[in-house]
């Protein structure tokens, strides 16, 4: 018999239940949270704050910063130089108010180190210095300064150094550029002054031709020449100037010539026709060394040399005839003063003065010696109207002499009166502003220029008005030298035309002789009264009637006048 | 009021748009705690009912262990009585204590595992109501913390009316 035993139903010890731990995990999440809130609040403040402490230690800083003197009394004294800058390397504040009080130290070191730069600048500009002075000057100050600096704060020094090193080499270098340059000039003045002592060398070394040197040796010219060539080149390179070159070689091979030319020329000016002959393959130079130099001439040269030869024989006869026009000229001016102190004590009857001044001008100028002889011995006689006239015509050309004058007075064609008129007329030529006034009244009144005969009427009464109104000016003139030629005539001039109405009108005269020429193309040899009776007669004769009666009216009545007078 | 007031007349536009973005993110955080509260509430009646759903299923194997030792108990007795043994004595007897001492042991065990069961979920329950509550308050400190923030950002912003003037 089988009896069942009991069999377990397998209830076990529950496994650990899980239990979970959100309530207190939370609970810390929210102590976090507020831990965090409350540290971001307390870090903004906190940053704050030092901001704060950044700013009024930076204040402080600068407010008493030590100044440069201060740090030079305390290093004399030998206090600790860093006891004087304010602030400390431990606190926001004292960090701030350090680092303020080094920059502002710092920044006035870095400007009094300026300032000392810029003294020295000036003091080698002013050339009170020299560039190793301005160097070591520099040095010196900035090394100075940055040891003092260096005593506070290294940091801060080293900034100093390198940012007032930067002034100085830059100073240094501007200085050491402007030394560079000054000596380059100065070296470049050198080698040209060099170069135009060369040049100027020239002549000389080929006056002294070849020369024998201590060893024997012949130098000749030529080879003294390239010896110079050389020292030009070499003082070209050094200058760097190939224009300069081109330059001075060129002024060398003039001088070279000049020279060579001038060394010829010492002889060849002394003798020029032989000169010629020897340049032409005739004949050699006395003097060797002129010869020996002469050899040496191409034919450019040569041919320089003729030209310089027959440039100076040129010259030389001009100033000869230039001074035997001098001397003409002042002969002639010498016996102009005779005649006229002559005529003078001829018009005065002074026979005594008369006859001295003609002994003077019988050396001075024979002919005219024998003109006013002739009148000397002559009494005065009676005009001649044609005489007269030519005289009076050649002196409106400015044709008239005193020989003209003397001639017609010896003939016994002139009285004593009117031959005192042309020689005072002949006088006052010689015063500008007459000759102008007579100009202006020639060209006025119609007078023609150049012709001395066959005056027409309205040209004989020009003529006449000009006569009269010339000697009217020559009397004025000798009564009153100062009176202006040119107003008188002007003058004279509107009085004329104001008393003779259109017969003294010149325009109106042209116009009516012109009238007259052409109606004498259909009466030829016609009188002015003819023509006006043939005009007034007869319409067909002169057809236009507006111009017609202006020619019976005006012109032809002028005309009739004009011939009236001659 | 009158303080707030002059502060945003004296305001940029930036500041005002600081401020109000601020704000807007504060009350983002309340509700965002409030949210994270609900969902701890919900997971504190979550685990109540896993406590409620294992304590039953241990209840449940005691009963079954119970029935499981009375019919071992009967079987043995019927079937000694009908073999003509005395089932209160002998092998037959120490069958049915071997029963009872192992089926009561077994049954004490699932009693304990249910009232285990029952009390994880409360404290799991607890420990949800107890996290809801905490993050509803670390979105009240978080949006503080940020008011807080702004409003002192604020303050050092500074302004015209805020710095001293020169003396002159």
């Amino acid at each position: 018999m089988l009896m069942p035993r009991y069999q377990r139903a397998g209830a076990r010890i529950a496994a650990m239940p899980e239990v979970t731990t959100v309530g207190l995990q939370e609970a810390a999440r929210t102590s976090a949270t507020l831990s965090q809130n409350l540290d971001r609040l307390a870090n903004f403040a906190f940053r704050q704050a030092e901001v704060e402490a950044q700013i009024k230690g930076a204040e402080y800083g600068a407010l008493n910063a030590p100044t440069q003197q201060q740090l030079d009394d305390a290093i004399a004294a030998g206090e600790d130089v860093t006891k004087i800058v304010p602030g400390d390397t431990a606190t926001v504040f004292g960090r701030a108010a350090r680092k303020s009080a080094l920059s502002a130290l710092s920044t006035e070191f870095e400007i009094e180190t300026r300032k000392a730069i810029v003294g020295l600048q000036t003091s080698y500009e002013n050339k009170e210095i020299g560039l190793e002075q301005l160097e070591s000057g520099m040095s010196a100050l900035v090394a100075e300064q940055t040891d003092i600096l260096r005593r506070i704060s290294p940091q801060a020094a080293t900034q100093f150094s390198a940012s007032v090193g930067l002034v100085s080499n830059a100073a240094y270098l501007s200085a050491a550029k402007d030394a560079a340059k000054e000596a380059r000039i100065d070296q470049e003045i050198r080698f040209r002054d060099g170069v135009n002592l060369y040049i100027r060398n020239a002549e000389a070394i080929v006056r002294a031709g070849a020369t024998v040197g201590e060893d024997g040796t012949v130098v000749t010219v030529d080879q003294k020449i390239d010896a110079l060539r050389e020292q030009i080149a070499i003082a070209a390179q050094e200058i760097d100037d190939p224009e300069f070159y081109e330059a001075k070689i060129g002024e060398l091979d003039k001088a070279i010539v000049d020279a060579k030319v001038g060394v010829v020329m010492d002889e060849a000016l002394l003798y020029p026709e032989h000169a010629m002959k020897v340049i032409y393959g005739d004949g050699k130079f006395e003097d060797a060394e002129v010869q020996a130099t002469f050899d040496t001439m191409n034919a450019d040269e040569k041919r320089q040399l003729i030209s310089q030869i027959q440039s100076a024989q040129s010259t030389k006869f001009s100033l000869e005839s230039a001074a035997d026009a001098k001397r003409t000229r002042e002969r002639g001016e010498r016996s102009n003063v005779l005649q006229a102190e002559f005529t003078a004590a001829i018009l005065s009857d002074d026979r005594v003065t008369a006859q001295s001044v003609l002994d003077q001008l019988e050396a001075v100028d024979p002919a005219a010696y024998e003109s006013k002889l002739e009148v000397f011995s002559t009494d005065a006689g009676v005009n001649d109207r044609d005489t007269v006239t030519t005289l009076r015509r050649l002196s409106l050309a400015n044709k008239l002499t005193q020989r003209d004058v003397d001639n017609a007075f010896s003939v016994g064609k002139l009285d004593m009166s009117t031959y005192k008129e042309f020689m005072n007329d002949l006088e006052s030529q010689r015063n500008q502003t007459y000759n102008k006034a007579i100009d202006w009244l020639k060209s006025n009144r119609g007078v023609p220029e150049g012709t001395l005969l066959n005056f027409n009427v309205v040209q004989q009464a020009a003529d006449r008005e000009v006569a009269q109104i010339k000697v009217e000016l020559l009397e004025a003139l000798n009564e009153d030298p100062s009176i202006d030629p040119f107003k008188f005539v002007k003058d004279k001039v509107a009085e004329l035309e104001a008393e003779a109405g259109d017969l003294g009108n010149s325009a109106l005269r042209q116009q009516a002789f012109k009238l007259g020429e052409t109606l004498r193309s259909q009466m030829p040899g016609a009188s002015a009264q003819e023509l006006f009776d043939k005009v007034t007669s007869d319409p067909s004769f002169y057809p236009n009637p507006q111009r017609r009666q202006n020619a019976i009216d005006n012109l032809l009545p002028l005309l009739i006048q004009l011939e009236a007078q001659q | 009021m009158a303080f707030a007031a002059a502060a945003v007349a004296g305001a940029s536009t930036l500041q005002i748009a600081s401020a109000a973005l601020s704000a807007v993110s504060a009350i983002g955080q309340i509700q965002a705690g409030r949210q994270q509260a609900r969902a701890y509430q919900a997971q504190a009646r979550q685990a109540e009912l896993k406590g409620k759903q294992a304590e039953l299923q241990y209840r449940q194997q005691g009963l079954e262990i119970l029935r499981r030792t009375r019919q071992n108990i009967s079987t043995v007795t019927a079937r000694a009585a009908a073999g003509g043994l005395d089932p209160y004595s002998g092998s037959p007897q120490s069958l049915r204590n071997y029963a009872a001492a192992t089926g009561t042991e077994e049954f004490y065990l699932s009693q304990e595992n249910a009232q285990l069961a029952q009390i994880t979920g409360e404290v799991n329950a607890q420990q949800y109501r107890m996290a809801a509550s905490q993050a509803r308050r670390q979105g009240f400190m978080n949006a503080i913390g940020t008011a807080a923030s702004a409003t002192m950002a604020w303050g050092t912003l500074g302004g015209a009316g805020t710095v001293g003037t020169a003396v002159t």
